[in-house]
């Protein structure tokens, strides 16, 4: 069977193959003039256009009950994945590294009436130094910077001010300012950079 | 230097790949061969001793049987689920995904990977067997790959026709390296099966209806979209061949109403694929940007290449199948060769085809470049053709290659990074 003959007797005339294939020009024109306005978020513009942060932009989260605690150790969570953004190494036992500068965590709550506790128990890592610093904010805005001794497993907390929570979605982000490699393993340029070892966080509603 | 194969007046594009079959072998031309480009295209007249519909079955199947054996003896499960499962690997988790619910709104938290990467021809395919059929997501998948491949080989029964050929090409495509691609939840075999439509179409000029498997191509992968090009060249080597000059080409084009609609009909799946991704979350080029979480960005393909084929880590692979980029690369350089020679063949169309679909790819990263190389068509079409060209080569290779597919397949089902 001609295939060709087949579309061709479609159509009446040649003109009738001219006018297609301008319908379909503009077409593909319009779509590439669409390629120069994206309509996306700062956050997807930021990773995926100009490549100038190491985050993705994330949804809404997975829903969390104010009070729960989820720990980061891969024997006994199941879903926590569904909590951890980017920045993040594999699982262990025990906890999850954070991974590079910056390591977040996102889900979304029902809007508080009152101001939130984060309380994490970590454990950092600052190679020769005595402290790990990680900077905390929570929505784009610095709740605080920890001091952490290195290789003492503690616990720490942030205040949330509850107008930070008030659309119900919250992103929390650390960034250790001391990055070093595992030291187990040498150095290499390809190794992850590591700072604090999470065990498990809770948000709770703050006391005061 | 040695004689070639096959002679540069011989494998005119136009007189294409069948007849240039048989004047491999018999170094004789047939009346197919000797057709003037410049004139209708005459029939096809098989040269197949046997029934090439018969050895395009009996190979598929036999093939089909020998990938649930070495599967099933692999996972040491011969249950259909279990092979099933086996043959899902990498990729293939993104296509049923996609078969299952479609495209994403939001990437992977972790690392912003997004299934807006997978062009949507193959996985709205699936999704309506799945849907028409009541299958799951990886069966719809390798239902349609299978289809597709059976399809590709019968085309291919038409393209080449000569039986050794033929055999060679099943056998290559059917139970060569990687070729448990072409089963598994993966666009390789619509590819195979679209570009050798395409071609098909073209060397009988029927430019319209290449312009319109084409627009599907450009739908399957985004290297589809180059067959775009491929047309114009097609149209400017018989432009030629008719004996006008090269100046009177753009405005000869341009009076071939056929042509015209071809050339912007072929990219039409790119850009509709584009559209429905600015409409749906608003980026029309999201499917390139979300390259960046595979780390692939553009750069020199060739420096890509070099540095690839600098490392040393064959050897690992050999022994534990861990990932080589130096075997990435040796498929990559195996390729260009046989992109180069049909270039000297003057089948200036198919090789600059294969050579767009190379150096795309390679332009980012070094990784998956096998996969690629192993559905392109016309690479697989030249390389059926030399083996055919030799009996005591043909006996060699053909043994070989399905022997190397049966160590690349338990690498497959057991997740090695070799072949991601």
């Amino acid at each position: 069977v001609n295939m060709q003959s087949l579309i061709r007797n479609r159509f009446k005339s040649n003109s009738a193959l001219y006018v297609v294939a301008f319908i379909i020009a503009a077409f593909e024109l319009s779509v590439v003039v669409l390629t120069r306005f994206p309509q996306v978020s700062e956050d997807y513009k930021a990773f995926y256009i100009t490549r100038t942060v190491s985050c993705p932009p994330v949804g809404e989260g997975q829903a969390y009950k104010l009070g729960t605690k989820v720990s980061l150790a891969s024997v006994v969570s199941s879903n926590r994945t569904a909590y951890l953004g980017c920045g993040w190494h594999w699982k262990e036992k025990d906890g999850t590294w954070t991974k590079g500068a910056v390591s977040r965590l996102f889900m979304s709550v029902t809007p508080p009436a009152s101001d939130l506790l984060l309380k994490l128990d970590v454990s950092a890592y600052a190679g020769i130094r005595e402290n790990q610093e990680v900077d905390v904010s929570v929505n784009g805005t610095h709740l605080t910077r920890w001091v952490l001794p290195s290789h003492q497993v503690q616990e720490v907390t942030a205040l949330i001010p509850r107008e930070l929570a008030q659309d119900g979605r919250l992103e929390i982000q650390f960034n250790p300012l001391h990055l070093v490699l595992p030291a187990e393993r040498g150095p290499s340029d390809r190794e992850p950079r590591i700072g604090m070892f999470v065990k498990s966080f809770t948000i709770s509603k703050s006391a005061n | 230097m040695s004689k070639p194969l096959i002679t540069p007046k011989q494998a005119s594009f136009l007189n294409l790949l069948g007849p240039l079959q048989s004047s491999l072998r018999t170094k004789r031309s047939t009346s197919s061969s000797t057709h003037s480009p410049g004139a209708p295209v005459a029939p096809l007249q098989s040269q197949h001793a046997f029934s090439p519909i018969l050895i395009v079955l009996i190979l598929f199947f036999a093939s089909r049987a020998f990938m649930y054996v070495v599967l099933g003896t692999a996972a040491g499960d011969f249950s259909a689920g279990k092979v099933t499962r086996a043959l899902c690997q990498w990729d293939c988790g993104w296509y049923s995904g996609l078969i299952e619910s479609g495209y994403n709104l939001w990437p992977v938290p972790a690392n912003g990977e997004a299934n807006w990467a997978f062009f949507p021809l193959y996985p709205l395919l699936a999704a309506s067997v799945k849907k028409l059929l009541a299958l799951s997501p990886v069966i719809a998948g390798q239902l349609v790959s299978n289809v597709a491949a059976l399809a590709a080989g019968f085309v291919a029964a038409k393209i080449l026709r000569n039986t050794s050929a033929l055999i060679a090409f099943c056998t290559i495509f059917y139970f060569g390296p990687f070729s448990f691609y072409f089963a598994s939840v993966y666009t390789e075999s619509l590819f195979v099966f679209l570009t050798l439509s395409c071609f098909l179409f073209l060397s009988k000029r029927q430019y319209l209806a290449a312009g319109a498997v084409a627009a599907l191509l450009s739908a399957t992968r985004s290297v589809g979209v180059m067959m775009t090009l491929v047309i114009v060249a097609a149209a400017f080597q018989d432009h030629l061949a008719k004996g006008n000059s090269i100046r009177s080409f753009p405005l000869a084009a341009l009076r071939n109403p056929p042509l015209v609609l071809a050339v912007f009909l072929a990219p039409l799946g790119l850009f509709v694929y584009m559209g429905y991704l600015h409409f749906y979350m608003g980026d029309a080029l999201a499917f390139s940007h979300v390259q960046r979480a595979w780390d692939r960005q553009i750069g020199n393909p060739f420096r890509i290449l070099l540095w690839a084929l600098k490392t040393d880590d064959l050897g690992a692979f050999i022994r534990t199948g861990e990932v080589s980029v130096r075997w990435m690369a040796l498929w990559t350089v195996l390729a260009l060769a046989l992109t180069g020679y049909l270039a000297w063949l003057h089948r200036f169309p198919e090789a600059l085809f294969t050579l767009l679909c190379i150096l795309i790819p390679l332009s980012t990263h070094i990784a998956s470049m096998p996969r690629y190389v192993i559905g392109l068509a016309p690479l697989l079409i030249v390389s059926s053709q030399i083996l055919a060209s030799n009996r005591i080569l043909m006996m060699i290779a053909l043994p070989t290659l399905t022997l190397s597919n049966v160590y690349l397949l338990v690498l497959w089902q057991a997740l090695k990074a070799v072949l991601a």
